[in-house]
This record gives structure tokens, C-alpha cells and sequence, in this order.
């Protein structure tokens, strides 16, 4: 599949060679609005800062471009968001000059740029949402910070993100009708009551943000009409003035066609991105909500299919350009400028038939053609999603760049249902970020949690009675391995560690939450998101209609294998003596015991291989810890939202490296400082038993109760694939996987240059899992000659 | 050696999401112990009926742990290749040089299985055989050699509604390959080669059995399929599949034929169990050449299917 014209062909190559920047602009304005209004509400602040920036930012056409609509002075260049915090930015510049001799997520910051933000930093130091974070956090919390148990840097750092905001209320109202409604709620207020004017300041905020959006569009149609004025081509300049028309109508009116509904919805997603720096803002269910523009417009011959597949691909391009800068710090978290623009296809509708429309094809070609990271692509299988579209689903996944990831709406929505969502709503779920859920435009944000508990850490301090070896801090002190006289009495320690440390990452939720309400609220964002306006609250202050958070957890498949090998070879057996286990620990595992202890340990059941013995540990483990967490409430409890509570998740990014490189070794035979294991995936490379082990083990976990995601990655070679038959086959695979429940899985299909890589570096692919004869392998475990072999055919079937 | 019982048996291996042998996704159960001894054959860990040791040079360190621990004192070394030596003759598969190896250098191929503990594992698939009807495959080494053994499985899996494989050789009394294909959806059955001399040479068994009991198995309405390995100039050769296309065309009930290309996948197997590979050196058949073949049997009306 490639792109659909030369145009998009060149505008892809274009953003793909542009060097990750870092643009001040934005800082400028905020800063310069911040100076001069410190005595107005903080909404309005907020209003102003974005309204002039908006007005006044860089914008640029580029040649060929048909939606338009930029974040920053060039693609691919990040704004700075000083509000939330800017110690990491002077330390980044005073230690390394510039945000290029980063190891990864390299930016580049223009020379002559860099003195103006140093001054602006300035300003900000001891304002930002950092700032106030750190000083409302309890030393406890920070201590348990230290350790790594928990981490919530990305929020103390950034906004929210993780939304999907009423993007089919702008098509239909435009934002004239919701200034409207906001005008209408102002009208209505009694400025005798009490709140009615922190409530006045939030609306008239709205409307300053809705007005400056549809300016910032304006602004764009006189740029247009510019270029077509000088424009020496007539189909270009053509272009120009569609492209001015278009401007000149969306946002602010009803979208009346196709083009116009894709800039409409690209102006608004882009301006969220603007007001904040959060990630994962999501554009919901795309093919559900454009299609009657679509429709229409084949319908009355205004569009072709294939330009219709052109706007979706300059809409790809536009989403790949927007970027963020985080600190290094954070950034292992997310490797690889991630920014999680969800697209969410297929599904049901509300009365529960298959919701596939041609725009479902046209999305994931489209997004097969572009082949960039961004959207992140997901499908909502059911039981009856049509054959045909299983199959192009996988023809996309057989090109091997990882999407599309399939969400199973079989346990989503009894999962959301059993939240108290509405059956309608539920039915209309769209993922936000990675393998989150919301419904769209009336959910808050985060329906991820901010804080990541590291539950391989807090395993590893059990074993030790509660301290961490390698800060020596000691914040619960329990019985350590070799205090414990039985298995149960060890798990019982450990679920002492879980129960404060679950708490913990509560209250460091709690201080990012609380002075991010106070701090930064989005003003543009919560204005499209029911009930906000209504109810004269942004989103953090429990506008929304739904709003229910994951809290987050690493390492699970280690924690079962730990528990497995402990309680086995510990307690049952007793093969091997605590004293010995927690020596080869601190060894990690390098002596000639240490060795013989590792192979035992090794030995031991593994989840992941549909081997009840250690995926009922598994399960133990995780009701322990959901057992936990619904005890919580989050800051919106009782303040409007249906909710307002806590559920489990297994989202964790690429959390699960940083958050390894903290923990020694463990009783699951893992080395010291190597990545834990992902989401609800088995531990790399000790899945032995194929695909279909894997799928029953992750089944076995109370799926339906983790409301926030339950995340699984599968290798696979790309001749698992090959063929018709072998294509049913996976086909046969998937709609098991919705029969067996499972929330989500997402494959990558590697080619012969990725097991190339693995022979270079094995220990990198332990996960790799080949076919070999009728059956599969972990690459990395086979011997030379295979590998060779299996390599020679992979690039045969190339040809 | 003493003897197993019928209810259990001696498994190599029990492989999920297999997709080649039988329709949908199968798990294929090996079964250890083969009357044949096939040239080519890429799974000579099947050929003898009890467990036996893999033993991995690239892993060995020549620590000479397995040495001390021997209680048959069935491993000796081999200083100028640094690696050690096991007598297979002597060698018991007692384990104790498994247990000793301290980088994993030496494993057991074949287990004791009982029935209930084939069932747990082929049970565990059941909803992955649902869709594309998939479901049990039993192969080999040869399934018919412990067919009591056989028999039990697929009677169980039957109980449980689950689809029946079996892939032989054919090379069983007509009693026993009539009894278990009564309790069988789908058999895989092998021509090697036509002539019977040939055959001998190839396989150390005549093929008039195999080809009886093929056609007695076409008489007999199982729904079965024909699989030739084709082995580069072995009997890959125009005259060799057209007396095969000659055999089939006196079958009424055959529609499918799979060409199984010769690889070199099990060349490894033969090391870890410090064997010769006596066509080690082959090269796999030429595209052409499994075209062609293709082609020849095509024109019968057969469908066939490369890889199968």
C-alpha cells in the first residue's frame, strides 16, 4: 500500500526529514500574558496566553498542503510550556548546551533562541506547576519517589492530555454554537451566588478561547488567499482559495462537506495541543463521525474516493508533525517522541451492529500508506466484525510497523458498563492514547492514572523486609524472606508492601491533580467537553460527565514468576534457602552459585504459558492489587462526574525499562537493572509455548476489572502470515482472542533486517518468537544454523 | 526397557498454534519412536522409542560437571574439540547431567506421557479450535507404532468434540491403521518414493504396505490427504512423480496432495544428539523443480498445496 498522490508522497518525505526543533514562540506570549495580568483569575490568564499566541504565533502553508494548521514555527518542532516546569530545561541547557547530546528524543534549539529562554525561564522559577508539586509533596511520597516504587514525574512536568474531546458537536454546532451555549450559561448566572464568579470568569474564558481558535483560522484563510495571489500555478492556487474557504468557515460554522469536517477536526485537535503540553490527545472515533460528510459528498459527486484518501493522508502528516519536548528524565518512559494521537475505527453502533463504513477501509489504507507513527490506529473487534475487514486489518499489520492494535469490545463494554456508563455510551467508547478507554467528549482526562507503581520494585523490597537495597531507604518495614515461615505468610508481607505503596501513588496522583487544577486548567479543552460549560467547571474541577482514572503497574509477569519460583523452589520444595536466594540477588546472580541459582530459578514456572500454577499467582496478584485501588477516590469525587474513582490499568509505556533499571535482581531470575516486563505481557522471551499459551495465560487476569487497559505485545515473523491460509489462520487467532475477553493486543511483524539485529543482539530480542517448522520459536534461542536458515527465508518470500 | 502401558506413551514435544497439519490451529502432539528411517528425516529425535539427550556444543563450556555426576559413566571428554562425548549406548537418560550442567547445555527429548496428560494439554487450545476447525494432530515419529496408546487420545479428544489429525507413514498392519483412521477427521499420510526397492534403500522399509493401506484408506471415505517430502534428487525426478500421479489416479476418493519441499531445519537436531545427517549437505529443491512436480500432479485434478 502506498500514498495516494506524488503530493502527499512529498509532504511525507518532507516531515520525515525535518530535525526535531524547539520552538520559543509560545513561551514568549505566555510568559509576556503572565507578566502583565498577574492579578486576573488564572482562567483568564489562561484564555489570554493561548488567545494571543494564537493570534500572533508563526503559521506557514507548505507547497502542496491541503490541510492546514500548525503547533509551532516549522513541523516537527516542539513549543515550550514553561508553566509546568523549567528547572529541567536550565539544567538540560547548562549541562549539555543544547537538546541534541540527548541519547535519544533528540531536539535541536536555534542558537540565537536560546538566551530569550533562559530569561524566560526566569520568570518562571518557583511558579510552575513543578514547583508547587514539589513543595505540596509529602516527604514520604518523595522518598517513595527516590526508590522508584512510584514515579509521577510526567504530570508534575506536563498537562493532562488523554482526551477526546465532542469533536462531532463542532462539526455539527461549529464553535460559534458553543460560544453560544457559553454566552447563554453567563447570561443566566446570578452574580449574588456564591461561586457564580469564579463560574463567570471560567465562561468568559471559553469564549475568549473559542473566538481566538476561529481567528487562528481566519488567519490562515488571509495566508492562503496570499499565497494564491503570488501563486503562479492555477491548480495550486486553486487549492489556496479552497483552502482559504475553508478557513473562513471552520471551525466556527457547522462543517458543510468532507474537506472542511477534516481541517475542522485538525484545528481543533491541534489547538488542544497548543494550550497544553499532555500527550495522548485523541481523536476518537473518526470513522463514525466523519462518515455522513463523507457520504454526502459521494453521494452529490463533490469528492472522490481517492481525494477523500488524500485528505486523510495530509491529516496523518499533520498529526505526525505535532511534537513534545519532555525532560530525560521522563523520557525513557515514552521512548521515541511518542505522542499517542489515537484513531479509533470500526466497533459497534449503540443498538450494537457492526459500525465498519467505507470510511473504516479508507482510514486504515490511508494510514497504511503514510506509514508514520502517528495516528496510533485502533480497531474495536466485536463478534461480528465482517470477515473482510479482518482481513484487511491484517494485510495492514502483515506490512509490519506495528499497527493497527486491536481492542476487543466484548470486555470493554461490559467493563465500562459495570462503571456505571450509560449502554449508549459504552457502546461509543473510543480509545484514548494506547489502550485506554473514554467515551468520547463527555469522559475527563487520564482515564490512565498519572503515577506508575513499580511492582517488581516493591517485590524486591518485600524480599528484603521492606528496604530497598539499592538506596538503603526503608519506608515499611515487614518480615523479609528469610523471617517468613511459610509462602503464605511471604505474600502476606508483600501485599502489606502493595497496600502502602498503592497509597502512595494515590497521593502523588492527588498532588498533581490538585496543582493542576489550580495551575494550568485547559480552557479551549474543557469548553468541548460535557458537561463543563454547564456545569461552569473545567475538566479537572469535575466538569466532565464520566470520570474514572487507572492508577498504573509495571511488572507483573515479574511479580507472578518471583512468587512462583519463591513458593516452589522456597516453600515446596525447598531446594533452595532464602539466605542462599537473597545472596545470588545481591551477586546478581554472577558467582558460581549465584549461576546454579539463576538456572533454578529460571526453571520455575512462567507466566505466560498457559501454566496455571504460576498464571493463578498472577491472578492473585493482580486482585490484590485491584482490591486496593478501588478503595481510592480522585480529586473529582463527589463533584459532579459519574465516578470519580480509581480502577486498575496495565498502560505502562515503555515505563517497563526505567522502571527495571531501579530493581536488582529478582527471584523470577531476572538480572539486575534489566527491563521489567511489559503491561500485562509475559517477561521477554519466557513465553515458550506460542501464541495461543500467551493469549490463555493474559485471559486468566480479572480482565473486566481493569477498567484503565490491559496491555499485550506479540512478535511475530512475517511468514506466520504468508499465504491465504496462514492469513485465516491469524484471523481465526483474533477472533479468539475477543472470544477469550482479552482488552487488547497488538503484534509487530518483523522482517529479516530485525532478526539480523537479533543475532547482532540477542539479549534485545528475547521476545522474537519465529515459525520454525509447523511451529514457533524464540529466535534468539535457536542456534546459528536455523537462524540463518529461517533468515534466508524470510528474505526468499521478500522477493 | 520395560514396557509402557497403553495408557501412556513416550511424547517428544506438544506444539500450539501449529498451522501446517490439518486445518485450522492445531496442537500437534510428536510421538517418539519411529520403524522407518527416512534419509532425510528432519526429526531424528523421533526415530528411537525412548528418551534421549540433546546435547548443545555452542552452549558447553567443558566444565566436566556432566563427567563427574554420570553414574553409567557414559560421558567422556574430548579435549582437542573442548566439548565432551556421550556414549549413546551406555546412556541411560537418567538426567543427573541435566540437572549438573550448570549453562543448560544439556536437555531430555521425550517425556513420559500418560493420556490425561496429552488430554490437559491438547484441552487447553479448545477455543482456538473453534473458529477454522481446528483441533488435535498426532504425529511423529510414527503414531501407529503405539496405536493402543493413539487409539485412547483420539477417542478422548473426540469425547470432547475436539477434530482429530493423525500423520503416519503408513506403515502398520491394515488391522491397526483401519482401527485408529475409524477415530480419525483428517489423515496425513506420506509416498516417499514408488519404487520398492528404492523405498527400501530410502526409508530401511518396502512401500507395498504403505500403498495397500493407501488404498484402503480411500476406500474407506476418511477424509485424507497425500504428502510428498520432495527431496532433492532423491525423488524429485519427473519419473518418480508421474509413477506417484499413476498410483493416485487409481484413487477415487482423494482430492488434496501436499509437496513437502526438503529443508534443512533439522540438521541442528542431528548434532544435539551427536548423530550423523547422512543428506546434511543437501540443497533444498529448486523452485522449478517443485513447479514442475506441482504441475505433473495438478493435471490430475488434484489439488495441491506447496508446504501444506
Amino acid at each position: 500500500m502506498n500514498v495516494s498522490s506524488i503530493r502527499v508522497k512529498k509532504l511525507r518525505e518532507d516531515v520525515l526529514s525535518r530535525v526535531p526543533g524547539v520552538c520559543i514562540e509560545r513561551a514568549r506570549f505566555y510568559t509576556e500574558v503572565y507578566r502583565e495580568n498577574e492579578a486576573l483569575p488564572v482562567y483568564l490568564k489562561r484564555a489570554i496566553a493561548l488567545q494571543r499566541t494564537l493570534e500572533n504565533m508563526s503559521i506557514y502553508i507548505l507547497d502542496g498542503e491541503l490541510i492546514v494548521g500548525n503547533q509551532a514555527c516549522a513541523p516537527r518542532t516542539a513549543p515550550v510550556f514553561p508553566e509546568y516546569a523549567v528547572e529541567w530545561i536550565e539544567k538540560e541547557l547548562e549541562e549539555k548546551g543544547n537538546f541534541d547530546k540527548r541519547a535519544g528524543d533528540v531536539f535541536h534549539l536555534p542558537e540565537e533562541h536560546k538566551e530569550e529562554l533562559l530569561e524566560i525561564i526566569k520568570f518562571w522559577k518557583g511558579k510552575t506547576l513543578y514547583d508547587h508539586c514539589m513543595a505540596s509533596m509529602p516527604e514520604e511520597v518523595k522518598t517513595a519517589s527516590i526508590i522508584k516504587a512510584i514515579h509521577g514525574d510526567g504530570n508534575m512536568t506536563s498537562g493532562d492530555g488523554h482526551i477526546v474531546v465532542d469533536y462531532e458537536k463542532v462539526l455539527k454546532l461549529g464553535l460559534k454554537g458553543v460560544i453560544k451555549e457559553a454566552e447563554e450559561a453567563l447570561s443566566a448566572l446570578d452574580l449574588s451566588e456564591n461561586d457564580a464568579l469564579r463560574k463567570k470568569a471560567f465562561l468568559e474564558s471559553i469564549i475568549i478561547t473559542l473566538r481566538s481558535a476561529i481567528k487562528f483560522a481566519q488567519r490562515f484563510a488571509n495566508l492562503a488567499e496570499d499565497l494564491a495571489r503570488g501563486e503562479r500555478n492555477p491548480v495550486r492556487a486553486g487549492e489556496l482559495m479552497q483552502i482559504a474557504r475553508n478557513c473562513r468557515r471552520v471551525p466556527e460554522y457547522p462543517a458543510s462537506s468532507f474537506y472542511e469536517a477534516v481541517q475542522s477536526v485538525w484545528f481543533v485537535h491541534l489547538i488542544q495541543q497548543i494550550e497544553s503540553n499532555g500527550h495522548s490527545v485523541s481523536l476518537g472515533r473518526l470513522d463514525k463521525y466523519l462518515y455522513p460528510y463523507y457520504e454526502y459528498d459521494i453521494k452529490n459527486n463533490v469528492i472522490t474516493r481517492d481525494f477523500a484518501m488524500e485528505l486523510l493522508e495530509c491529516l496523518w502528516i499533520k498529526l505526525f508533525s505535532i511534537i513534545k519536548i519532555r525532560p530525560t528524565s521522563h523520557s525513557g518512559y515514552g521512548a521515541g517522541y511518542p505522542t499517542y494521537q489515537n484513531v479509533t475505527i470500526g466497533g459497534q453502533t449503540k443498538e450494537g451492529r457492526d459500525a465498519v463504513n467505507v470510511l473504516s477501509y479508507l482510514i486504515l489504507e490511508s494510514v497504511a500508506g503514510t506509514r508514520l507513527t502517528q495516528p496510533n490506529l485502533s480497531v474495536r473487534l466485536h463478534a461480528n466484525t465482517p470477515e473482510r475487514f479482518l482481513q484487511k486489518c491484517i494485510e495492514v499489520l502483515k506490512m509490519g510497523f506495528g499497527m493497527p492494535a486491536f481492542k476487543n469490545d466484548e470486555v470493554i463494554i461490559p467493563s465500562l458498563l459495570s462503571r456505571g456508563v450509560s449502554h449508549d455510551d459504552a457502546y461509543n467508547y473510543s480509545m484514548v492514547g494506547c489502550i485506554e478507554v473514554a467515551v468520547p467528549g463527555k469522559w475527563g482526562y487520564r482515564c490512565t492514572g498519572m503515577s506508575f507503581l513499580n511492582m517488581i520494585k516493591v517485590l524486591e523490597m518485600t524480599v528484603y523486609g521492606g528496604k530497598d537495597p539499592r538506596t538503603g531507604h526503608c519506608l515499611l518495614h515487614t518480615k523479609s524472606l528469610t523471617e517468613v515461615q511459610s509462602f503464605e505468610e511471604f505474600w502476606e508481607q508483600w501485599e502489606k508492601q502493595m497496600q502502602y505503596y498503592t497509597k502512595l501513588s494515590i497521593v502523588l496522583d492527588h498532588v498533581a491533580d490538585t496543582n493542576l487544577e489550580k495551575l494550568v486548567p485547559d480552557i479551549f479543552t474543557s469548553a468541548l467537553v460535557n458537561d463543563c460549560i454547564k456545569r461552569g467547571k473545567t475538566v479537572k474541577e469535575g466538569g466532565a460527565v464520566y470520570d474514572m482514572v487507572s492508577g498504573l503497574q509495571v511488572g507483573i509477569a515479574n511479580v507472578a514468576n518471583s512468587m512462583a519460583a519463591i513458593k516452589k523452589l522456597v516453600f515446596e520444595e525447598k531446594v533452595l534457602k532464602p539466605e542462599k536466594l537473597i545472596e545470588a540477588m545481591k551477586a546478581n546472580f554472577e558467582s558460581e552459585e549465584g549461576i546454579e541459582i539463576q538456572k533454578k530459578l529460571l526453571a520455575a514456572p512462567k507466566y505466560g504459558n498457559d501454566d496455571d500454577y504460576v498464571d493463578e499467582l498472577a491472578v492473585k496478584a493482580f486482585n490484590t492489587y485491584v482490591k486496593e485501588i478501588v478503595k481510592f477516590k480522585n480529586t473529582r469525587f463527589g463533584r459532579g462526574p459519574i465516578g470519580g474513582i480509581y480502577y486498575p490499568g496495565t498502560s505502562a509505556i515503555s515505563s517497563n525499562v526505567p522502571m527495571g533499571a531501579v530493581v536488582g535482581a529478582t527471584p523470577d531470575g531476572r538480572k539486575a537493572w534489566t527491563p521489567a516486563a511489559e503491561g500485562a505481557s509475559p517477561t521477554q522471551g519466557t513465553d515458550k509455548k506460542g501464541p495461543t499459551a500467551v493469549l490463555k495465560s493474559v485471559s486468566k487476569l480479572p480482565t473486566i476489572l481493569i477498567t484503565g487497559g490491559n496491555l499485550l505485545n506479540q512478535k511475530f515473523s512475517p511468514d506466520l502470515l504468508e499465504g491465504k491460509e496462514r492469513m485465516e489462520r491469524f484471523a481465526d487467532l483474533l477472533r479468539t482472542f475477543v472470544a477469550l475477553k482479552l482488552w487488547h493486543i497488538q503484534f509487530n511483524i518483523v522482517s529479516s533486517e530485525v532478526l539480523r539485529a537479533a543475532q547482532r543482539e540477542p539479549e534485545k530480542y528475547r521476545d522474537l518468537i519465529v515459525r520454525v517448522a509447523g511451529y514457533c520459536a524464540q529466535f534468539v534461542t535457536l542456534d546459528p544454523t536455523t537462524q540463518e536458515d529461517i533468515i534466508s527465508r524470510t528474505e526468499q518470500k521478500a522477493v | 526397557m520395560r514396557e509402557l502401558k497403553k495408557t501412556s506413551g513416550i511424547i517428544c514435544e506438544i506444539e500450539r498454534y501449529a498451522l501446517n497439519d490439518g486445518p485450522g490451529i492445531r496442537t500437534l502432539v510428536f510421538f517418539k519412536g519411529c520403524p522407518l528411517r527416512c534419509k532425510w528425516c528432519s526429526n531424528p529425535e523421533t526415530h528411537n522409542f525412548h528418551p534421549e539427550l540433546y546435547y548443545y556444543t555452542h552452549k558447553c563450556t567443558f566444565c566436566g560437571k556432566c563427567i563427574a555426576v554420570c553414574p553409567y559413566h557414559a560421558i567422556r571428554a574430548d579435549y582437542s574439540r573442548q566439548k565432551v562425548i556421550t556414549d549413546r549406548n551406555i546412556c541411560r537418560t537418567c538426567g543427573e547431567c541435566i540437572k549438573a550442567c550448570p549453562t543448560g547445555a544439556r536437555s531430555a527429548v521425550g517425556m513420559e506421557m500418560t493420556v490425561e496428560q496429552v488430554m490437559e494439554e491438547v484441552k487447553k487450545d479448545i477455543p482456538f479450535y473453534l473458529r477454522g476447525g481446528g483441533g488435535v494432530t498426532l504425529s511423529g515419529g510414527e503414531v501407529l507404532s503405539r496405536f493402543e496408546f493413539a487409539l485412547e487420545i483420539l477417542k478422548k479428544s473426540r469425547e470432547e468434540f475436539i477434530d482429530t489429525a493423525v500423520e503416519t507413514s503408513g506403515y502398520a498392519p491394515w488391522d491397526v491403521v483401519k482401527e485408529v483412521i475409524s477415530y480419525t477427521d483428517h489423515v496425513l499420510i506420506d509416498i516417499k518414493h514408488m519404487d520398492p526397492l528404492r523405498h527400501r534403500e530410502l526409508t530401511g522399509v518396502e512401500n507395498k504396505l504403505i500403498l495397500d493401506n493407501i488404498k484402503k484408506i480411500d476406500r474407506s471415505k476418511v477424509h485424507y490427504i497425500i504428502r510428498i517430502p520432495l527431496i532433492t534428487g532423491i525423488n524429485d525426478d519427473e519419473s518418480n512423480i508421474k509413477a506417484i500421479k499413476e498410483f493416485t489416479n487409481g484413487l477415487k476418493n482423494l482430492r488434496e496432495v501436499h509437496l513437502l519441499p526438503y529443508h534443512t531445519l533439522g540438521k541442528s537436531k542431528y548434532e544435539y544428539l551427536e548423530r550423523i545427517y547422512e543428506l546434511g549437505h543437501l540443497v533444498k529443491p529448486h523452485k522449478e523443480k517443485i513447479y514442475e512436480a506441482a504441475q505433473i500432479l495438478k493435471d490430475s485434478g488434484l489439488n495441491v498445496v506447496v508446504g501444506g
